[in-house]
Order: structure tokens, then sequence, then C-alpha cells
């Protein structure tokens, strides 16, 4: 087990090495103002979606969940692209702010709307039907303003681009907040991710409790998008890595490989970006969708045990 | 001195259908209590609304005195220990941890398990003699030695109420009079409560067997009165008196 | 006398060939047959055939992604002006009684004169046509002895730009600039905007962009173009005109052939 901590620390740098250094200019101002805080955007986005993606699974104790589905991603475009629309350009900590206010909104809509079935999945459901619903006003809205049209093209995939130190380093200082919050929290999500109703009689309110954890989860993909747009398959995939790499670790340490192994992911595709399609961009949600898509493919065919 | 459970005009409905039918009754000084009745009779309703998973019920139900609606699950949990009839999971937990997860009432937020909760689990493993498959893939366990982890769960709260639903149904003979050898010993110091369908092994370790159907309580009998009450048993179940009589003896 | 009604049978049909109704499905031809003076012969036009005002008040049939094949047919036009498009409704517009002339697309502003000289054929205004192309060689400012200015072209605020084989690229060559990604063979790609740092623009176009909202990205203080205010947003009416490919196109390059001289 060890060895593949070394393994997966080694490549973590070979990646970040590639992703800081491709491709080959050494000019210390770019270096310093420009990748130093788009390699800060990629990590703490990959930290923060497979972190999500992890938390979710064990909420909903669905494996096929992803944080984006309980209205996480409805709401943040909303917030977007109402900002878009009524001009309101912002950065940095406010962008944050208001992103994550709509995102918890439209997760809580939709854990209230579970709430009338006893099955935990259900946020799932109302959720998806959160985004869709959300989704619609926002085609509506966009018919009337240009500016939102091509904004929300571009937010389907996401882009670390323009990332400068003041629009990510407020993200290091939340991020690193809400991981603690939600470290803490991982005992009580274990009783609950086991079994509910067992959970309730080892004395976990288990009601306030999944709400908490929701809005967390909803907290911490806001990180994720106010940083960089919405990325897809992350927040699916890693944490199915992490358990079937580790299958016999306790859930402390598969939350913080878990973390490491979603910011490789992003590093890897920033490097395959950057490897072959220079100067072209490949927006980080193409590749980690084509990849996510086949492996979610695999998934469903498959299922094991995960 | 307070009744350790008392439940008054218990009534509960799930979808409509009325579950728990009126149930009053009282656990005073018997140890090892034991609920029989037809499927679907309510019992497994019954566990649970005590144990404080279903808050919905009309009527009142006090533990050591307290009403447990104005109780917190954390409070309850201190007090009532509840084994499940089964468990569903789709991940991976390692037997250790989920038998550790019963000590997390004596946790705060911030601290974690410590070498004494690590210690208990240990014994209660020991006891059930289950130290074998604590590193285990729960998952991976045989229903009979999933039946005794959710025990070991629920032993190591250390709660002096514990409820239990079926928790022999999976195993064999051997284990079955095992777990039970070890519930007898503990009924010493707490309150135990089964629900369970063999009606011999009710007989021969409960103190006190309480009968249902319909979502009410039909009667109580101490095990020693077994002689005569064939045929209130056989018309709880619906069965011939000789039938009964056969097949306890 | 037969051979009186001899000539005023081909001279009414001659005037039913040029009493020829017209379909345009897309807003480039549209201007394009106006220019060439068969405005009146427009029955149809699509939704976004908003030039010259005439146009828009013509009889609208959908636009070239879902043309309204109903309308279209009692129209009863005589030719339908269409592009190398890949849907099926070309196939059933053969169906009708009307001709069916696909125009190539165009990649860069020659090939609008094939359009020209195309459309012109058909509608029987070669003459025109000829006159027209001439007098947009005309307007094409000659570029002698222009400083040839390396121009970062962004088409939106997500970085997209545009690379050789786009026509907006090709009306900033004309002008006299550079495409800074001329390397690039394809029409629009997201540009790295490190790459774009690097190559260190004399001029920025911004096609969507606010000047503002560029300033603020990282690094920019530093750019050539940025210090030397050497900035332009396109307005809402140049927008419209660079995204097709019509002869008002020349006031386009004319303007931006000013801007780079100013330099």
């Amino acid at each position: 087990m060890i060895k593949k901590v070394f393994l997966i620390i080694f490549i973590f740098f070979i990646f970040s090495y590639f992703s800081l250094a491709l491709p080959y200019n050494f000019n210390r101002e770019l270096f310093l103002n420009l990748r130093i805080p788009r390699f800060i955007g990629i990590i703490i986005t990959g930290f923060s979606l497979s972190t999500a993606g992890m938390m979710i699974q064990l909420i909903t104790k669905n494996p096929l969940a992803d944080p984006f589905i309980i209205g996480t991603s409805g709401g943040a475009m909303l917030a977007i692209i109402i900002c878009d629309i009524i001009g309101f350009k912002t950065y940095g900590f406010v962008y944050f702010f208001l992103i994550s206010l709509f995102s918890i909104t439209a997760t809580f809509l939709a854990y209230r709307i579970s709430m009338f079935s006893s099955l935990s999945s259900n946020i799932l459901l109302s959720g998806i039907a959160i985004n869709s619903f959300i989704l619609s006003i926002i085609v509506f809205l966009i018919i009337f303003s240009r500016d939102a049209s091509i904004n929300f093209f571009h937010l389907g995939f996401g882009s670390f681009s323009y990332l400068s130190y003041d629009t990510v380093m407020y993200s290091v200082l939340i991020f690193s907040f809400l991981f603690f919050l939600s470290f803490f929290m991982i005992k009580y999500l274990i009783p609950i991710s086991f079994d509910e109703e067992k959970a309730q009689t080892l004395g976990i309110n288990v009601n306030r409790l999944k709400f908490i954890l929701f809005i967390l989860v909803s907290l911490i993909t806001s990180v994720s998008v106010s940083i960089s747009g919405m990325i897809g398959f992350v927040g699916l995939m890693i944490p199915h890595i992490t358990r079937k790499l580790f299958k016999n670790e306790n859930f402390k340490f598969l939350f913080v490989i878990n973390s490491f192994l979603g910011s490789i992911f992003l590093l890897v595709s920033d490097v395959i970006s950057k490897s072959f399609f220079y100067p072209v961009e490949i927006p980080p949600g193409v590749i980690t969708s084509i990849i996510g898509s086949i492996f979610f493919l695999i998934l469903v065919i498959k299922r094991e045990n995960l | 001195m307070n009744p350790v459970i008392e439940v008054k005009e218990l009534y509960f409905k799930y979808n409509s259908h009325n579950v728990i039918n009126g149930i009053n009754y009282s656990l005073n000084y018997s140890n090892f209590i034991g609920i029989c009745g037809p499927n679907g009779c309510g019992k497994t309703t019954f566990l649970k609304i005590i144990s404080g998973i279903y808050k919905n019920y009309a009527g009142s139900v006090k533990v050591f005195g307290k009403n447990i609606r104005e109780s917190t699950n954390r409070e309850i949990s201190k007090i009532i220990s509840y084994v499940p009839g089964s468990v569903f999971t789709p991940f991976d937990f390692k037997v250790f941890d989920i038998i550790l997860m019963g000590r997390i009432l004596y946790q705060n937020f911030l601290s974690g398990y410590s070498q004494d909760d690590f210690l208990r689990v240990y014994n209660i493993a020991t006891d059930l003699r289950i130290e074998s498959i604590l590193k285990r893939n729960f998952n991976s366990l045989s229903n009979g030695e999933k039946q005794v982890v959710m025990i070991a769960q629920a032993l190591v709260q250390e709660t002096p109420i514990i409820l239990l639903d079926e928790p022999t149904s999976h195993l064999d003979i051997n284990h079955k009079i095992k777990i039970f050898n070890i519930l007898k010993s503990k009924s010493f110091k707490k309150k135990i409560i089964v629900v369970l369908h063999d009606l011999k092994i009710a007989f021969d370790y409960c103190d006190r067997i309480i009968f249902m159907k319909d979502g009410n309580f039909r009667f109580e009998i101490k095990a020693s009165e077994l002689e005569n009450n064939y045929k209130p048993i056989s018309d709880i179940y619906s069965v011939n008196v000789e039938s009964i009589k056969k097949y306890l003896l | 006398m037969r051979f009186f009604y001899f000539l005023l049978s081909g001279f009414i049909f001659s005037t039913q060939l040029s009493a020829q109704r017209i379909i345009s499905l897309l807003p480039s031809y549209t201007e394009i047959i106006y220019e060439l003076g068969a405005g009146d012969k427009l029955v149809g036009v699509t939704n976004f055939c908003n030039y010259p005002d005439d146009a828009k008040g013509k009889e609208k049939v959908g636009d070239y992604l879902n043309p309204d094949l109903e309308k279209i047919y009692l129209l009863k036009p005589d030719i339908i002006f269409v592009g190398e498009w890949k849907n099926d409704f070309i196939k059933k517009m053969r169906k009708l009684n009307s001709r069916i002339v696909v125009l190539k697309q165009e990649k860069d502003i020659n090939d609008i004169y094939l359009t020209i000289k195309t459309i012109g054929k058909y509608i029987k205004r070669e003459e025109q046509s000829k006159e027209l192309i001439s007098k947009i060689k005309k307007s094409i400012p000659a570029n002698i002895n222009k400083k040839y200015l390396k121009v970062y072209i962004e088409i939106d605020q997500g970085g997209w730009s545009a690379g050789s084989e786009s026509f907006i690229s090709d009306v900033v060559s004309k002008a006299g600039g550079i495409n800074i990604f001329s390397d690039i063979k394809t029409p629009y790609f997201k540009a790295e905007w490190e790459e774009v740092l690097k190559r260190n623009p004399d001029y920025i176009l911004l096609l969507n962009t606010k000047i503002d909202e560029f300033k603020k990205r990282p690094m920019t203080a530093e750019m050539k173009a940025v210090k030397n205010s050497n900035i332009y947003l396109f307005n809402e009416q140049e927008r419209d005109i660079i995204s097709r490919p019509s002869p008002r196109v020349v006031g386009i390059i004319k303007k931006l052939s000013e801007l780079f001289s100013n330099d």
C-alpha cells in the first residue's frame, strides 16, 4: 500500500512539473503570474471535485452519484448567467459567494423535495429535476442576451485560462476550511453511508447531518465552479478509482488520497492539451468527459463491487 | 420506581396502513423479553419505534421515565441499542470499522476513536468468536456472519437496553445457541428485547414472551407457563394446538 | 402575322424569364441580390436578412438551419439560392419546381467574387455582377507600404480566436494585418492565453469581449497593443457585417486598414 502512495505522490509531482513547464518557455513573469495561479486553480479544482464526489456517493449510498446532480450545477450556472445578463462582472470571493448562494438554494430545494420520500437516493432524482428546470429557464433567458449565450456555451466544459492570484487565492483558503470541516464530518458520514436507520440508533441525527453534508458538497463544488466552470466526471470517476486502488484502507485515508487523485487527473488533462494541441486549448471538461464517459459505460456494464 | 419502558396508547400508521393498533405495555423487572407473532403483525415496527427510528407515532413511549419524543437521538442511543434484521450497503466496510461505529456516541466533534474504543471492539469480537473476520469486508460475509457483526456493533454501544430483530434467523443451531447464551449472560445486567420466530429458543431463554398480532399485544406469559398456553399460542398463529405441541416438544 | 406572334411569345417568354421569383436562404446572398439591382424579385428571405432595410419587409422563410419548406413552396419561387449545407432539405426542395443553385461556402474574399458571379449569372445580371466585382476590388486598399501589423482576433470572451481558414482572418489580411494565429489551420478555436501573450500582437481586434474585461486578464498590462491602446471593439453593425461574406465587408476592410495605418 505504501508503494501505491509513493507512486501516486510521484505521479503528482511529475504531472505538476509538466503542467507548469509546458510549453517550454522560460519567462519568469509568465511563470509567476500565469502558470502558478493556473496550477493552483487546477489543483484546487481537482481536490474539490473529487472530495465532493466521494461525499455525495457516500451520503446517497449511490456509486453513480455526482456532486453536480443535487442541484449544484443548475444553481451555479444560473448565478453565472444572471451575472452575465445584468453585466455584473466580478471575481474572487464575491464571485464564489454568489455562485454558492444560488447553488445552496438549489440544493436545499432538491433536498426538501426529496424529503417527501424516505429513500436516501431521491435527492438525486429531485436534483435532476431541479437542474432541468433551471436549465430551461437559462435557455429562455439567453435567447434575449447575446453575451450570455456565448458564455453559456463556454460554461459547459470549463477553462483554466485567465486565472491570476486575484481570482484564485481565495479558493485556497475556502477549500482548506471546507476540507477540514468535511474531514471531521467523516466520522458521522460513515455510519450514515452504512445504514441510515442504524446510524440513527447510534445517536446520529441523520436528517440534520445529511442536510449539512449536502450543503457542504454544494459549497465545495461551488469553489471549483467559481475557478474554472463546470468540469464533469471528475466527481463521479475519481472516488471509484480511489476505492478500487485502496480497497482496504480506512475512510480518512481514502478521503485524502482521493483528492490527490482528482488533481492528478486534471493535471493530466492539462498536460494532454498542452502536449498535443498547443496553442489550441482543449477545455479540461472535454478531456474528462471523453475519458469519463468511457469509464462510466464500463462501470455500468460491469456493476461489480464498488 | 419508574418502569424501564412504558408504552401508552401507541398507534402507528405507515402509508395509511395501521401497523400498530393501540399498545399499552410496561416493562419492569424481567430482563429477557421475547416478542413473537405471525409475519406482519408489527414486531419490527414496534422495535423501530422504541429505538427512535420512527418518530411519527401517536401515543407516548417513556424509557426510564423520560419521554423519547423529547429526547435527542444521542440521548436515546445511550440507553437503547438496536440490531436490525438485515442491512444492505453498496460500499466496502471492514468488520472492525463497523463494530467501531457503535462507539460513536462517546465521541465529540473533534475527537477520534480512542485506544479504549479499539479495545472494547476486540473484546466483543472475542466474546462473539468473530475475531478472525475483523479485517474482512462486510459484504463478503455470509448472512449469518453479518448478523453476528451487527450484534457486536450493538453490544459495543454498552447500553442498558438492547433491542434485537430476529438476530439469529440465518444462523445454524450451534451459533444460535452461542449467541443466545451470550445474550442471556448480558441479560443479568441489561434489558434485552428480542423479536424472534423460533418459539423453542424463545421459551428456552426468555423470561417472558409477548405474543403479538395485528398490531397489538395479545398476551404475555412467563416462559415457565408454556404448558397451560398452547391454545392461545395456536390461535395467534392460526394453526391447530397439536402442531404447536409437537413443534415445541 | 405569325412572325409577330412568334416575337411576342418570345418577348413574353423572356420577360417571364427575367420576371423571376427569387428566394435567398442566406443574408449575404440577399445583400448581393440587392446590390445587383434585383431586390424587387426577391420573394422570400431568411429571418436574419436585415440589410438593406427593404429586405426586412420581405416574406420570411426561416433560415438555413430550418427553412420553412411549406412557405417556400407556396411562394412558388423560380430560383432558390442555398449554400453547400449538409441537410436533407436541399433534396426535398429539389422536388419543387424551382431551380436550386448551390453556392460554395466562402472561405475568403475571393470566394465572394465567385458567389457574385454565380448569382449574377442565374438572375441574368451578369453585367451588374462584373461591375460589382470590380467595384469591390477597387475599394480594397492596395496595401503598398503597409506595415503588416500582427493582429490578435478574439471572436468571443471565452478566448476563441480565428485561424487562417476563417473569413475574418482573410479580412484582416486584406486590410494589411497578419493574424497572429495564421499558422492554425482551423477556422475557429480556443487559443491558449499564454500564446497570445507570447506572440505579442501589435493590434487587438475584439468582436465581443468588452475592452475593460479584456484588460482584467493577467499580464495584459505588458502587452504592446494594450500599452499603445491599439484595441478595437467591433460595434453591433460591424459584428453583423463580419459574420457574412457580403459586399459590405469592404467597409470593414477599409476601416481596419485605417486603424492599422494610424499606428
